[in-house]
């Protein structure tokens, strides 16, 4: 056998070796040929990169696709915006520290770890038959489960975030950097959404208005295949609100969007909006009344928004809901997940009761 | 188990070079399916590796290194029942592989050259390369023999890599402009 000095040979066995329809004595040919020159190898490997490009031809290209973007969305403020939340943040942290010395320890190492909020993970770790929960018929829920009703002591960080949350709703403290507290009818809420507003970026635009909530970058747990990430949005005190309470005559709505940047996944991620009923402080197993979560699997079309409506009917005795978005992937795919940021907006909250004048909306 | 952060910076680099590594790896392993797999265990392998990566480096060779490995050891596992190159020839391919300078702009050429197709192959090609059938599923649909559709389909990548050919100078032509 001679090599052959064009290349239609190699182009016929490289095409059947593609489609699986090569025999053993047609491959012995095939690596013959690539054996007997360097021309013939760039032959086939000339024919074999285009066939991976045709297979991605019917792929977006993802990096085209965020210059393209990069091009029609300016950004006008955000290094000013930064810079200014960044002062912001060391300012309530030397504050804090200052003033809180028997708090827990605020090292710089713990701030640095408070900042890397990829480390949380999922407060679920399964679910269980939805139990004893009542919503109103005219609250429209979705994958709505009843999942535990233990504390929240799955992760530390998360917990910590609460509990300190919890402190500043009763100590009516104004704001630090676990959020801010602000006054809605007869309730106080402390609220993330201002630390966690961004405007137009990575190609989204918000939902609606100039800004929107962008999540904290998921953890990868690489052997299991699997990202994650829980972010506390707010914290509502419905000590208040203890008459209607007491007869656990409080229904819970939550509306919010949900939304992703472009990324190569073939598949969205999954957000679930969390609630966390508690009472106390919800340091202890019998202050946790109830977790609930209600999914969403995203799109991954960043031009859309994915509404998710949940509601729930509070168990009795509950003084504090915890409003958390948790975002979830799992597979291959979850190893990318941080090549795409997650965002959420026009979060609405709303808490119905058997006295108008008390419902309230924010 | 590791619970490890990877950046965004190391996630967006992969990303960019998923098109090139799957067109390495096919390369090597010239099997649509076990490149894919190939593809999401090197994912793997360089995610477990992300803290190991020297950010002043060059990704595009660590990370065709390690999917050299990987196609190496997928052989190592395959090729007592399946028809492979031997570790000579994959070691041969890969050093002339590594070249991907042109992969934009072969791919935007394709772009092109695939909606030039005459109207019976973009039907087979559809097939083929975007619902991912095999040959026997192409029979089928078609109501042809596995020979046509194999020719068939021989005609069409002959096609697409004539026509890239002819349209890569231009576009090289215009993107030095």
């Amino acid at each position: 056998m001679h090599p052959i000095q064009n290349s239609d040979e190699i182009f016929l066995l490289a095409s059947k070796v593609l489609d699986e329809i090569i025999t053993r004595e047609e491959f012995a040919r095939l690596e013959f040929l690539l054996n007997a020159s360097s021309n013939n190898r760039k032959a086939y490997l000339e024919f074999i990169q285009l066939e991976s490009l045709i297979h991605w031809e019917q792929e977006a290209d993802p990096e085209q696709i965020e210059q393209n973007r990069n091009k029609i969305i300016p950004f006008p403020f955000l290094p000013w915006v930064a810079s200014m939340a960044a002062v912001f943040v060391a300012l309530f942290a030397g504050w804090w520290n200052f003033s809180h010395p028997s708090h827990t320890p605020f090292s710089s190492e713990w701030v640095a770890h408070v900042s890397l909020a990829s480390k949380e993970k999922p407060l679920a770790s399964g679910r269980i038959l939805n139990k004893g929960l009542v919503t109103p018929d005219s609250i429209p829920t979705r994958s709505f489960d009843l999942l535990s009703t233990n504390t929240i002591d799955e992760d530390p960080l998360y917990m910590d975030r609460v509990i300190s949350g919890i402190e500043m709703l009763k100590s009516r403290q104004v704001a630090s950097e676990y959020g801010q507290i602000e006054k809605v009818g007869p309730l106080h809420r402390l609220s993330r959404m201002a630390h966690l507003s961004t405007p137009t970026e990575h190609g989204v635009l918000p939902a609606s208005g100039m800004e929107m909530m962008a999540m904290s970058p998921l953890s990868v747990d690489v052997e299991a295949q699997t990202a994650s990430s829980a972010e506390m949005i707010q914290i509502l005190d419905l000590r208040d609100m203890a008459t209607n309470m007491a007869t656990g005559e409080v229904y819970l709505n939550v509306e919010a969007q949900f939304n992703q940047s472009f990324n190569a996944s073939q598949e969205g991620a999954e957000f679930a909006l969390t609630f966390h009923a508690l009472k106390g402080e919800g340091r202890g197993e019998e202050d946790g009344l109830g977790y609930w979560e209600s999914t969403l699997q995203c799109d991954i079309d960043p031009k859309t928004w994915e509404p998710l409506i949940s509601g729930v009917s509070l168990p009795r005795g509950t003084e504090f809901v915890v409003v958390s978005v948790n975002i979830r992937k799992s597979g291959p795919d979850a190893l990318l997940a941080n090549s795409s940021r997650y965002y959420s907006d026009d979060i609405a909250v709303s808490l119905n009761t058997g006295d108008p004048s008390e419902s309230l909306s924010f | 188990m590791s619970k490890d952060y990877i950046s965004f910076e190391f996630s967006q680099k992969l990303v960019r070079l998923q098109r090139a590594l799957y067109s390495y790896i096919l390369c090597l392993l010239p099997n649509r399916t076990e490149a894919e797999d190939v593809l999401q265990e090197t994912n793997l392998v360089l995610c477990r590796k992300s803290e190991e990566y020297d950010e002043t480096g060059n990704f595009q060779a660590w990370a065709f290194q390690i999917a050299r490995y990987q196609v190496m050891a997928h052989m190592t596992k395959a090729r007592r029942s399946k028809i492979c190159f031997s570790n000579e020839m994959i070691e041969s391919l890969a050093d002339e592989a590594s070249d991907q300078t042109q992969l934009k702009l072969s791919q935007k050429a394709l772009q092109l050259c695939y909606d030039e197709l005459p109207a019976h192959m973009k039907d087979m090609a559809h097939l083929r390369f975007k619902e991912e059938a095999s040959l026997k599923e192409i029979c089928q649909k078609m109501g042809r023999p596995i020979g046509s559709v194999s020719a068939t389909l021989h005609r069409i990548r002959k096609n697409l890599l004539q026509c890239v050919r002819q349209k890569l100078p231009v576009l090289e032509l215009e993107a030095e402009n």
